[in-house]
C-alpha cells in the first residue's frame, strides 16, 4: 500500500511541475527567428574581350580585327567613276549655221518654171577639247536641220556622207521629202570614220518646188543643232583630260557616351585606284585634313600636294600608303580632301581606242590600330533598377560586396557608381567614388584587383530606393602607348560576404 | 561455472552494446512483467502461468516515441520569465549531433486470445502497427545556423541526408509455446501481415559544396523514395499525384506479408534463466497504389553542370534584368524551382523487410517474486542498427501487484527510467508502463516517451497461482 501512495504521490507531483512551467511551453510570442552565420554567394561574373565590346557596341561594321586579334578601326570612302570614258566621250551641243548660193538658173525665163535640184557639200565638227576622233561608233546624238531658202520651199532632201556608216558598212544616205523646211536623224549606232578628226561631211541635193523670184542669185542658209551627241567607243588621239574632286567626311570611332582625346600612332592611309583608260594618269591631292573636337585640324599628308602615278589598264591596286601618328577625340571627327585625276597628263596620245566604259575609280582607306594613349578617357553608362520592392532583411549587420577583375587590358579603370533617384532628380548615394582603381596589366599577364565595399543598413535602403546606377569610369594608360587585340579578357566577378546577426520576424 | 558462463555473455553483450551505442530501439517495462501475457511479444517462449488469456480491443495499447537529438529547450532563446521569445537556429544547431534519429511505433491490440492445450500455450493477435523512424543528420541544421561560410572548401561540404520510413499494417499471429524439457521452453509465432501503407528511403542526400576562392555553389541532389498510398493514386500528365477514388476497407488487404517470432529461454535453475529472441523476420509486397519520388537535378538551363547545381553567378546583363525587371525576376525564381523539382511517377510493386529485432537477456530471481534481468537488444533499421540495454528489476507483491522498473541506455539517451505497474483484481489485469518516467516531466525535452497500457483477462493455472 505504501508502495501505491508513493506513486499516486509522483504522478501529482510530476502534473504540479508541468503546470508550474506552462509559460515555458508557451510559443504564442515566439515571432522571428535569432540567427547568426556568414554567407559566401558568387553573384555575377562577366567574361568579356574586347571584340565582345566591338559588337555589343555595334561597332564591328567600323572595327575590324585579324585572327591573331589585331584590331583597327577601319574607314573606306569609295570614289567610282571618278573620271569616267563616258565624259570624255560625250560632246558638246552644235549649232552651226552656214549659208549657200546658187546662180538662178530661171532668170529671164518665162513662168512657170520647172523644179530643180541644187546640189552642195557641207562640214560640220564635233566640240572637244579633249578628244580626237578618227573613227568610233555613236552611242547617241541626234541632227537637226533647219532650211532657209530665199526661193519657195524645199522639197525633199537626199543627204549622204562617206563619214558615217550603218552597222553593215553602208554609208548614210538620207531621202526624205521636207515639210516647213526642217528635218532631222538620229546618230545612235551609226559608226563614223574621218581623215579628219572630229568632223563630219554632208553632201546635200536638195530639190526645190518652183520659184518666182527675179534675183540673179538663189541662197539657201542650213542651220544644224546637234544634241546630246556621244561616243561608246572611239579611236583617235586624247589630250589631257582632268576632272577635280573633293571628299567631306564624317567618322566614328567610340559612342557618344565615351569622350577625351586619344593619341593613335601608326594610322595607315591606303589610296586604291582603278585605271581602265589605255591611258596612264596621275593623282594630285592638294589638301586632306582632320578635324577632331578640342584640336586643332592637322595635315594627314606631308608635303602637299601629293603626285600619285596611276598607270594604265590597271586593276584596283593600292597606288599609295601612308602611315601617321596623331591625336584625335575617341567620338571621331571629320576628314576633308581635295584631289585632282589627270588622264593622259602628258598631252597628245598616240592613236587610242577609248570606249565609255572606261574609267578611274578610287577608293581610301584608313586604318586606325588599336595603339594608343589614353589620358583622360571618361565612359559613362546608366543602369536601371527596380529594388523598391524588395525587402532587405535588416539582421544583416554587415554585407561585405567583393568585386574582383581580372584584366588582361592595358587600361586603367577607375570607376565610380552613383545611386540615383530620377524622382527627386538626386544621387542618393556613392558607392565607389575614386579610389577604386582597376589596374592596369601592360606584360599581358591577368592582373587580379579586388576591391571590398562595405555596405551599411543605410546605403541598401539607399540602393533600394534608387532606380538607377550611374556608372563613370576613367581610363588611362599611364605612359604606356598600349596595343589592344580583340581576344584581350577583362573578366569582372562579383561576390559577397554577408555576415548577418540579428532578428528576423517570421511576417518579413 | 554456470554464473561464470553467465557473467562472461552478460559482459559480452555489455560490449557488444557498447559498440553499438550509437543507435536506439524502444524497450518497455512490459517485456519484463513476468505476469503480464504480453511480455510474449518480446519473450514468445516465455512460459505464462495461465490456462487462458482474452481481451478485445483494450488489451495493449502502445505508444512510443524517440528523439535522440532534437529538443525543445533548443529550439529558443527564451526571456527572463522563461518564456520562448525567438528561434535560435545556431543553438538548435549546435545541439545536433551527425547522426540525429526520431521514431515511432504505436499499436492497438484489437484482440488476443491465448488457450493453453495439452503440451503448450497457443496463442492468437490481431494487431494494427505503425511503425516509422527516420534519421537525419545535422547538416541542414548546421547550415541555417552558420550560413555556408562555415562550410567552404572542397573537402568540407553541407552534407544533408535522410532516411525516412514507415510502415502501418495489420498483424494477425498465430503463436504456440510449450516447454521442451524443464530448463528449456520454445516459442514462436506464424504473422500474417496485410500493408495498409508505406514510406522507404532508398536515396535522401545532397551536398553542397562552397569554393573557397569564387564561392560558387555546387549542389548535388540524389533522392529516391518508394511510396505504397492507402488508397488508389495515379500521377497526370503534369505529374502531380491525384487521388483515383477514396479509401476502402478492401484496400486494407490488399498488400500482404509474412513475419515471424522466435524465443528460446533456457532456466539453468531456480535461479538463473537466459532468453534469446528474434523477431519480425519477414517482409511486406507493396503491389498496388504505389508512387516513385525521384529528384535529381533538372536541367532547366545555365546552372546546370554535369548532374550538378552549379551557381557560379550570373552574367551581368542579367544580373541587370534581374534588378531592373519584376517579371523577370520572377521568372528567374521559377525556374530556380525548376532545377529541383521532384519526379514523381507510378510504381509497380516492390517489397519492404519488417524491422528484424534480435534480444538477449539473462535473469537472475532472488525469490520467485522478485527478478532481476538484463537485457541487450537490437533493431535492424533501415537506417541502421539501433541498439538498447536495459536493466530491470520486477516484483509481485501481494499476489495482485506487478511491478517493474527498467533503466535504458540508448544511443545518445542514458536517462531512461521506466516503471511498469500491473494491478490483477480477479481475472482482470489492468496495467500502465513508461520507459521513461521523466519524460513525462519534460516531454519535449526527452529523448524517449513511452506508455503502454491495457485490460487484459486471464484465467491462472491453478497450481503455479
Amino acid at each position: 500500500m505504501k508502495l501505491y501512495k508513493t506513486l499516486l504521490m509522483s504522478f501529482a507531483l510530476a502534473m504540479l511541475f508541468a503546470s508550474c512551467s506552462k509559460a515555458h511551453y508557451d510559443v504564442s510570442n515566439v515571432q522571428g527567428v535569432n540567427a547568426e552565420g556568414e554567407i559566401l554567394l558568387p553573384v555575377a561574373s562577366k567574361s568579356i574581350t574586347i571584340g565582345d565590346m566591338i559588337t555589343r557596341f555595334g561597332l564591328e561594321e567600323q572595327i575590324t580585327w585579324s585572327e591573331t586579334g589585331e584590331m583597327a578601326f577601319g574607314f573606306s570612302y569609295e570614289h567610282p567613276d571618278a573620271l569616267s570614258g563616258d565624259k570624255m566621250l560625250r560632246f558638246g551641243d552644235l549649232n552651226y549655221e552656214e549659208e549657200f548660193s546658187f546662180a538662178n538658173p530661171f532668170q529671164g525665163m518665162p513662168f512657170p518654171f520647172v523644179d530643180t535640184a541644187l546640189a552642195f557639200t557641207e562640214s560640220i565638227t564635233f566640240s572637244s577639247e579633249h578628244v580626237h576622233v578618227m573613227e568610233g561608233v555613236m552611242k547617241s546624238g541626234r541632227l537637226d536641220f533647219t532650211m532657209e531658202p530665199n526661193f519657195g520651199n524645199v522639197l525633199r532632201v537626199e543627204l549622204y556622207s562617206s563619214d558615217i556608216h550603218d552597222s553593215d558598212g553602208n554609208a548614210f544616205t538620207l531621202d526624205i521629202p521636207v515639210h516647213a523646211n526642217t528635218f532631222g536623224f538620229d546618230l545612235a549606232d551609226l559608226h563614223y570614220s574621218t581623215d579628219t578628226a572630229n568632223t563630219l561631211r554632208f553632201n546635200y541635193k536638195i530639190h526645190v518646188n518652183t520659184v518666182a523670184t527675179t534675183d540673179p542669185e538663189l541662197f539657201i542658209k542650213i542651220k544644224i543643232v546637234g544634241n546630246d551627241i556621244a561616243f561608246s567607243e572611239m579611236r583617235g588621239y586624247v589630250d589631257s583630260y582632268s576632272s577635280k574632286d573633293r571628299i567631306d567626311t564624317t567618322f566614328t570611332l567610340f559612342p557618344d557616351n565615351l569622350s577625351g582625346l586619344m593619341k593613335v600612332k601608326g594610322v595607315r592611309l591606303a589610296v586604291s585606284e582603278r585605271n581602265t583608260f589605255p591611258l596612264d594618269a596621275r593623282l594630285l591631292v592638294d589638301s586632306a585634313m582632320v578635324y577632331s573636337e578640342g584640336m586643332a585640324p592637322y595635315a594627314l599628308f606631308e608635303p602637299l600636294p601629293l603626285d600619285i602615278a596611276v598607270p594604265s589598264q590597271m586593276q584596283y591596286g593600292e597606288v599609295y600608303e601612308h602611315t601617321v601618328n596623331g591625336q584625335i577625340d575617341a567620338r571621331g571627327g571629320r576628314a576633308m580632301a581635295t584631289s585632282e585625276f589627270i588622264v593622259n597628263p602628258g598631252g597628245m596620245s598616240e592613236l587610242v581606242t577609248v570606249a565609255d566604259t572606261c574609267a578611274i575609280d578610287a577608293r581610301v582607306d584608313v586604318e586606325i590600330p588599336f595603339s594608343f594613349n589614353l589620358d583622360d578617357i571618361v565612359y559613362l553608362d546608366t543602369v536601371n533598377m527596380n529594388l523598391s520592392n524588395l525587402e532587405f532583411p535588416e539582421m544583416i549587420e554587415r554585407l561585405t560586396l567583393q568585386l574582383t577583375f581580372v584584366s588582361t587590358l592595358p587600361l586603367n579603370l577607375d570607376a565610380s557608381f552613383y545611386m540615383y533617384d530620377s524622382e527627386s532628380g538626386l544621387i542618393t548615394d556613392t558607392l565607389m567614388v575614386g579610389t577604386q582603381l582597376i589596374e592596369a596589366s601592360y606584360d599581358g599577364r591577368p592582373m587580379t584587383t579586388t576591391l571590398d565595399l562595405d555596405v551599411t543598413e543605410d546605403r541598401i535602403d539607399k540602393v533600394l530606393h534608387s532606380d538607377r546606377i550611374i556608372m563613370w569610369y576613367h581610363l588611362d594608360t599611364d605612359a604606356h602607348d598600349v596595343v589592344l587585340k580583340a581576344n584581350q579578357n577583362l573578366d569582372l566577378f562579383l561576390k559577397v560576404k554577408a555576415d548577418y546577426n540579428g532578428y528576423v520576424e517570421f511576417n518579413n | 561455472m554456470i554464473m561464470k558462463k553467465i557473467t562472461r555473455t552478460i559482459g559480452l553483450l555489455a560490449l557488444m552494446l557498447a559498440f553499438f551505442v550509437a543507435k536506439a530501439q524502444t524497450v518497455s517495462p512490459v517485456d519484463f512483467m513476468r505476469y503480464n501475457p504480453y511480455q510474449m511479444n518480446a519473450n514468445p517462449a516465455t512460459d505464462l502461468p495461465y490456462q487462458s488469456v482474452i481481451s478485445l480491443l483494450v488489451g495493449n495499447i502502445g505508444l512510443d516515441v524517440q528523439n535522440n537529438a532534437l529538443r525543445y529547450d533548443n529550439f529558443f532563446d527564451f526571456d527572463v520569465e522563461g518564456r520562448p521569445a525567438a528561434l535560435n537556429l545556431r543553438q538548435l544547431a549546435n545541439s545536433l549531433k551527425e547522426d540525429n534519429y526520431f521514431g515511432f511505433n504505436a499499436n492497438v491490440d484489437f484482440f488476443t486470445l491465448y488457450k493453453r492445450l495439452t503440451y503448450g500455450l497457443l496463442t492468437v493477435n490481431w494487431d494494427v502497427r505503425v511503425k516509422g523512424d527516420a534519421s537525419y543528420n545535422d547538416g541542414l541544421f548546421k547550415l541555417l545556423g552558420y550560413g555556408n561560410g562555415a562550410f567552404v572548401g572542397e573537402d568540407n561540404p553541407v552534407n544533408v541526408n535522410m532516411n525516412i520510413n514507415a510502415t502501418a499494417y495489420q498483424e494477425f499471429a498465430v503463436g504456440y509455446q510449450f516447454n521442451v524439457t524443464d530448463k528449456l521452453s520454445l516459442g514462436g509465432r506464424a504473422k500474417l501481415l496485410f500493408g495498409i501503407a508505406n514510406v522507404k528511403t532508398d536515396a535522401f542526400d545532397a551536398q553542397l559544396f562552397t569554393d573557397a576562392e569564387s564561392y560558387a555553389l555546387r549542389m548535388k541532389e540524389n533522392i529516391a523514395m518508394r511510396f505504397a498510398m492507402p488508397n488508389a493514386v495515379y500521377v497526370d500528365e503534369s505529374g502531380t499525384l491525384r487521388s483515383d477514388g477514396g479509401f476502402s476497407v478492401g484496400e486494407l488487404f490488399r498488400n500482404p506479408g509474412f513475419g515471424i517470432d522466435l524465443a528460446a529461454e533456457y532456466r539453468f535453475n531456480d535461479k538463473f534463466s537466459a532468453v534469446a529472441a528474434v523477431h519480425d523476420l519477414g517482409f511486406i509486397h507493396w503491389g498496388k497504389n504505389n508512387i516513385a519520388v525521384t529528384g535529381q537535378v533538372n536541367d532547366a538551363g545555365q546552372f546546370y553542370d554535369n548532374g550538378d547545381f552549379l551557381f557560379n553567378g550570373m552574367d551581368v546583363d542579367q544580373l541587370q534584368l534581374i534588378a531592373s525587371d519584376d517579371y523577370y525576376r520572377e521568372l528567374f525564381l521559377d525556374t530556380l524551382k525548376q532545377y529541383f523539382q521532384l519526379e514523381l511517377s507510378p510504381l509497380e510493386k516492390y517489397n519492404t523487410m519488417l524491422n528484424a529485432n534480435v534480444l538477449l537477456r539473462g535473469n537472475y530471481d532472488i525469490t520467485p517474486c522478485h527478478r532481476f534481468s538484463i537485457q541487450a537488444q537490437g533493431t535492424f533499421l533501415s537506417s541502421g542498427f539501433r541498439p538498447a540495454l536495459t536493466l530491470a528489476y520486477c516484483g509481485s507483491f501481494w499476489n495482485n501487484v506487478n511491478v517493474c522498473a527498467t533503466y535504458t541506455m540508448m544511443p545518445h539517451s542514458y536517462d531512461n527510467i521506466g516503471l511498469g505497474f500491473s494491478w490483477m483484481m480477479g481475472p482482470c489485469n489492468v496495467y500502465l508502463t513508461t520507459n521513461n518516467v521523466l519524460g513525462f516531466f519534460k516531454p519535449l525535452n526527452t529523448s524517449a516517451i513511452n506508455a503502454q497500457a491495457g485490460i487484459v483477462f486471464n484465467l491462472w493455472e491453478p497450481e503455479r497461482r
